[in-house]
């Protein structure tokens, strides 16, 4: 098996920004989601605390009104995660992004103008579709010689990691950019709201009377590289990723099946890429949404899956919001985080555990981590397990 | 690469629908490129059909049709799409924007997303096999083709590949309030294409290799540099584009615009015409070629 070394870390999320920030965060227990007006009602949500003038600046970017706020997140994160590493046309490099809403916040202001009986501006739709979010944040780091978006909902750039492993493992790339970006929006919070499933409350993730998510927003990205590549770079290999798979629920089209098929057999197979057996994981980062549905088949998942040897287990989305297409990586660098420091990450939010099992972490632990099992579910049935190791 | 055999294509687009690789006449000199709705309810049950949209319609009409060929279970359903699910997105917005905080219904927001249509097929089938979906504008069914290319050399023998895109009358007036001009805007199209691909099981047509660029060389230079790597006589191979004609290239050639009218994933129906081609053996390889402001993707099909 060809090895799939991560070099490069960058996240920003309701946490801050960057991969270290992010530890300490996770590790002190903060929580990222704070309440905000909106149309006169109090709601809970993972913001940034950054305008979009300041990511442009952080970023190093120029502010213009028609660049979507995904693609600033995405910037932002994707350039702490490169670093000094540079992009050469001798090391054939690639960038998959994962995203769901692109630029859907300038695409509302359009519709809210024609609302308005007002002039649309036409030019607000040029970030609409998603790959143009990808380009505009490629072509700002670099030549990159293939960029794909991949967007299947809340997995969408757990799959971009899977995917840029791969293209690592074919041999056809040495360096691959992996990850995603979602902005907060309108579409998204009133879409979640007209499900029901948005919590009005703060979100309480795998705790007995949860009541569904809050949203959040981010980007966060991971350099993978391929042995060649490492060589080049000398970039220092913070830890392995190991094994990866993507199943289908084919239950429903928002909701997972109450046994979690579609988690079970991503679980399982994304084991058996590795050839690691079930006890041999150390902390699992859990979707853990905060939805009913959600918590409880991917619990049943997980039991399935580890039976008696159910290891620690946690969701961190209490702390960032569901930040939907940037789940998976931000969740991913997390993962690396554990890996590095030696520490599960807790659910600081749960009042009252849905399981007596002692695996459901309340509080950050520190023990040795060699494995870790990373989980993102979305709309459409769409699983996807990754496993990270230590290097 | 490895061959990727094509065993069956069915599409929908302005010729209408299109099963297997013998096609009946080509309608030429069409005006407009709405796709011509066959009867969907023959393969999708009445009561799924009636909230979708006509590009979730369209991939599941065409991705069930190939299902019903064969009793296999697919190991992969990839799936490629430009913009995705726009009419849904068109209608939620329109929800939201009209009533900030009142309760809507969630159907618009659930289809809107871009996995919609790999979903409900995996959903139709019951297929709990690798399920994506790849959106890169006007290479999003070459990068559905390229992560095909790669499931299936990591192991997964039967692959249901697709590709869709639909038009909604906002995209002309976008284009129209951004300066287009009717010539262009008449030209907009839609369709959906679906394949059986397996590098495992042979059958006579195969995709011989794929590439896509992101800052090319011209079209024609690239295209000289891509035949001569895969050792194509240009006289035995037909050039398909998804545009305009290629500039300076003494090939045979031909464009889907003409026939399916513009959008982001012609590419896919670019290659059910390929096959055909290749079926009735007028040439023995077709190079599709899809181009970006900067990039260019080619995919080159060849028979036995």
């Amino acid at each position: 098996m060809t090895k799939i070394n991560i070099t490069g870390l960058g996240v920003v999320s309701a946490l801050g920004i960057s991969a270290k920030h992010h530890f300490n965060q996770l590790k002190s227990g903060m929580i990222g989601i704070g309440h905000y007006l909106r149309a006169e009602q109090y709601f809970y949500a993972g913001k940034v605390p950054f305008t979009n003038q300041q990511l442009s600046e952080l970023g190093q970017v120029p502010f213009s009104d028609y660049t979507s706020r995904t693609a600033l997140l995405g910037i932002l994160a994707a350039k702490e995660a490169l670093g000094k590493t540079a992009l050469d046309p001798g090391m054939p490099s690639a960038f998959i992004n994962g995203t769901t809403v692109g630029g859907m916040d300038l695409s509302e202001q359009y519709f809210e103008a024609k609302g308005k009986g007002e002039q649309g501006d036409a030019a607000l739709f040029q970030m609409h579709d998603l790959g143009a979010n990808s380009t505009y944040i490629a072509e700002n780091l670099g030549d990159f010689q293939y960029i794909n978006t991949i967007s299947t909902a809340c997995s969408s750039s757990a799959n971009a990691i899977m995917l840029g492993a791969q293209l690592i493992h074919s041999g056809e790339f040495h360096r691959v950019l992996v990850g995603g970006t979602d902005a907060l929006c309108n579409f998204t919070i009133e879409g979640f709201k007209s499900l029901m499933i948005y919590d009005t409350h703060l979100c309480q993730p795998f705790d007995v009377n949860r009541r569904g998510l809050n949203l959040g927003e981010g980007a966060a990205y991971l350099l993978l590289e391929s042995e060649e590549s490492v060589k080049q770079s000398g970039n220092r290999c913070f830890a392995r990723l190991s094994g990866w798979a993507n199943r289908n629920d084919a239950f429903h089209n928002t909701g997972t099946s109450p046994e979690g098929i579609g988690a079970q057999q991503a679980m399982c197979a994304a084991l058996d890429t590795v050839g690691l057996k079930p006890d041999q994981i150390s902390y699992i980062n859990a979707h853990g949404t905060g939805t009913q549905n959600n918590d409880s088949s991917e619990l049943a998942a997980m039991e399935a899956v580890f039976g008696d040897s159910l290891p620690d287990f946690s969701s961190t989305k209490g702390a960032t919001g569901h930040t939907l297409a940037a789940s998976g990586a931000i969740e991913a660098v997390f993962a690396v985080q554990s890996l590095l420091q030696n520490y599960a990450f807790g659910n600081f939010s749960i009042a009252e555990p849905m399981t007596a099992s002692p695996s459901l972490l309340r509080k950050a632990v520190s023990k040795e981590i060699q494995h870790v099992m990373s989980n993102s579910f979305g709309f459409g049935g769409n699983s996807t397990s990754l496993i990270f190791s230590k290097n | 690469m490895q061959k990727l055999y094509i065993h069956h294509a069915v599409s929908i687009s302005a010729q209408g629908l299109w099963e297997g690789f013998c096609l009946s006449d080509l309608k030429e000199k069409l005006q407009e490129f709405q796709a011509t709705d066959p009867e969907y309810k023959t393969v999708i049950p009445v009561m799924a059909l009636r909230r979708m949209s006509k590009i979730t319609k369209m991939a599941l009409m065409c991705g069930l049709t190939i299902s019903k060929t064969t009793t296999l279970d697919w190991d992969a359903i990839i799936v490629g799409t430009g913009l995705g699910n726009l009419a849904d997105t068109e209608k939620f917005l329109n929800l939201i924007s009209g009533s900030a905080t009142g309760l809507n219904s969630p159907t618009a927001f659930t289809q809107s997303s871009h996995n919609t249509l790999s979903g409900q097929i995996a959903l139709q089938l019951k297929n709990h096999g690798y399920n994506m979906t790849h959106v890169q504008r006007n290479f999003s069914f070459e990068s559905a083709l390229k992560d095909a290319t790669l499931q299936s050399q990591f192991g997964m023998t039967n692959i249901l590949l697709g590709a869709a895109d639909e038009h909604i009358p906002l995209l002309d007036s976008l284009a129209r309030e951004a300066g287009y001009g009717e010539a262009d805007i008449s030209g907009f199209g839609e369709g959906s294409s679906f394949f059986h691909l397996s590098a495992d099981i042979p059958s006579e047509i195969f995709v011989k290799d794929s590439l896509i660029k992101m800052k090319a060389q011209t079209p024609s230079e690239e295209i000289d540099a891509f035949l001569l790597k895969n050792q194509v006589d240009r006289k035995s191979c037909l050039l398909l584009t998804t545009a305009d004609l290629i500039s300076n290239c003494d090939m045979d050639q031909r464009s889907v615009a003409e026939l399916v009218g513009r959008y982001m994933t012609s590419s896919g129906i670019a290659m059910h015409l390929g096959c055909s081609y290749l079926s009735e053996q007028a040439y023995q390889h077709v190079l599709i070629c899809a181009t970006s402001s900067s990039g260019l993707g080619l995919t080159l099909l060849s028979h036995e």
